[in-house]
């Protein structure tokens, strides 16, 4: 039998000095505080929204503050929208999402008794001082909730926005164009003097949107576009939405989580009117910064 | 801000499922050293027996994962207990797995229990079990720092078995007529070194339940052109 067993060095001595090295560095890292954690691993609260400036942005929204009457809805929001990408906003009822979403096209200023401070930009100019809020509104397109279609053809529905706002060219060659860029052509082309309202939910809401693309706006906002359509409808939109970003910088206020999460690159999160969260969506959805986000997200509001 | 979800009930449930997985774990650990320190064939016997117990946890802590994945599609801090649940199961049944292996091999060392003490088996195993409970532990208690600490500890555990395999190839080239149970003795250290392994896998889980930071394979994330010249295997 060999000798007796080498005692050898205590547990705590061994290693390389390689290995000791990186021990320390290690366990210097685990000291750190990463930037969003508190000790107990929870995202330390408040802090403002990430406001790293998009290098191009289409729309750009400063110190934007809105009141119905006595009672202000948004608070003092800024952020950059990036072109060709679709950026969600979210958040609780009366959290300010769709009044921001309708103060980026002035349809807010109809409302009597209603006031705005702050800027809304879009290509680098203002929306609001000197400008004519019917030219803003045939740049800044709007799909709603409900799809509200004219009480007229297919066709006509498409055409006449474009019509009345000075199309000159090939308006059959126009109107096919839209319907397809709205993923409607293929299931229209043989209908399209049929009433609009012969149409299904989600091909009225198509029909919408090609309606909204007739008179070739650069941004397009949706407001729950798919919250009255069912499944199909819905993916069918969400593909369409999908495409139009090619071409187009869309927003939509969705209260579909896992629609913004589906179709999303940037989610804004709102609560009581303010700007709580703006990150990329799979950032927000996977490691959002605020804990109000993540109660939010994960269903834990109460 | 807390209101009633449904899926914290089901949360409650893998919660439930994982702490038990954990327990059994530990302990067909504890038991499979144990039979090897006193070549207890009975506890060995019954280590084996036991480990249908981990698979059958194995599974249902799976079957609880998929079932929150359909039906609440958890986002945020929900998804990352569920996708570290799913980990921590499969590293959990390895390790039940390596304790079996232990267990199967005790027969092996009858009649040559000296040769144990000759290496360093013992150590490796006691410490590579700290790992694993303080592993645990880190996850149970949510305690990140003790995780960081399993995951610079690891390094112990690989130096005490080059130490054995090393201890064991002198003996080998001393004594080559009886270089079977030293084989067996080189597959139980290297089982108890892969134990380790898989508490720090534990451990890096569960720095990403609590960070959100993925602090796996540092070298790949830090990029090719930072890339340090390759570390022992």
């Amino acid at each position: 039998m060999p000798d007796a067993p080498n005692p050898g060095p205590s547990f705590g001595d061994l290693g390389t000095e390689e290995a000791i090295r990186e021990e320390a560095e290690n366990l210097q890292n685990a000291e750190k505080e990463p930037e969003h954690l508190s000790e107990q691993g929870r995202p330390t609260p408040g802090g403002p929204p990430d406001r790293t400036a998009t290098p191009n942005p289409k729309i750009q929204v400063q110190d934007v503050s809105f009141w119905y009457g006595a009672k202000q809805v948004l608070k003092d929001i800024t952020m950059d929208v990036p072109p060709n990408q679709v950026t969600a906003f979210i958040g609780p009822s009366g959290c300010g999402k769709s009044t921001l979403l309708r103060c980026l096209n002035r349809m807010n200023e109809l409302i009597p008794e209603s006031r705005l401070t702050g800027h809304i930009l879009i290509d680098g100019q203002d929306i609001y001082e000197g400008a004519d809020p019917v030219m803003v509104r045939r740049r800044i397109g709007m799909v709603f909730q409900k799809p509200n279609p004219f009480p007229k053809s297919i066709y006509q529905n498409v055409a006449w926005g474009a019509k009345i706002n000075g199309f000159k060219g090939n308006m059959d060659e126009h109107v096919e164009h839209c319907l397809r860029q709205a993923a409607l052509w293929d299931e229209v082309k043989d209908r399209l003097k049929e009433q609009a309202y012969s149409l299904s939910g989600g091909q009225q809401q198509r029909l919408c949107i090609a309606r909204t693309l007739a008179v070739k706006p650069d941004v397009v906002l949706m407001d729950e576009p798919a919250s009255a359509l069912d499944p199909i409808a819905t993916a069918k939109l969400e593909e369409t939405i999908l495409d139009l970003k090619k071409v187009y910088t869309i927003i939509i206020v969705t209260h579909n989580m896992q629609q913004a999460s589906r179709i999303s690159d940037e989610t804004a999160f709102f609560y009581l009117g303010e700007l709580v969260e703006l990150n990329k969506t799979v950032e927000l959805f996977t490691r959002p910064k605020n804990p109000r986000t993540e109660d939010y997200i994960t269903g834990r509001f109460g | 801000m807390s209101a009633y979800r449904p899926l914290d009930e089901e949360i409650r449930l893998l919660w439930d499922l994982l702490v038990k997985m954990n327990l059994l774990v530990d302990e067909q650990l504890a038991d499979a050293i144990d039979a090897v320190t006193t070549c207890d064939l009975e506890k060995a016997q019954r280590v084996r027996d036991r480990d249908d117990e981990v698979d059958k946890l194995e599974l249902d802590v799976d079957h609880q994962c998929e079932r929150i994945l359909a039906l609440h599609t958890p986002v945020a801090v929900d998804l990352r207990l569920i996708l570290t649940a799913v980990k921590l199961n499969t590293d959990l049944e390895r390790i039940g797995d390596h304790a079996k292996n232990l267990a199967k091999l005790t027969p092996r060392l009858e009649g040559c229990t000296g040769l144990v003490g000759e290496t360093r088996i013992l150590e490796t195993a006691d410490a590579a079990r700290a790992l694993l409970r303080d592993a645990q532990d880190a996850f149970i208690k949510r305690d990140r720092l003790l995780a960081r600490r399993v995951i610079a500890h690891d390094r112990n555990v690989d130096a005490l078995h080059r130490e054995t395999v090393d201890r064991l190839l002198e003996l080998v080239r001393e004594d080559p007529e009886h270089a079977g149970p030293l084989v067996h003795l080189v597959v139980m250290s290297r089982a108890i070194e892969r134990i380790a392994d898989y508490a720090v896998n534990i451990a890096e889980t569960v720095v990403f339940l609590i960070e959100g930071v993925d602090i796996r394979h540092r070298k790949l994330q830090r990029g090719p052109h930072q890339e340090t010249p390759a570390e022992e295997a």
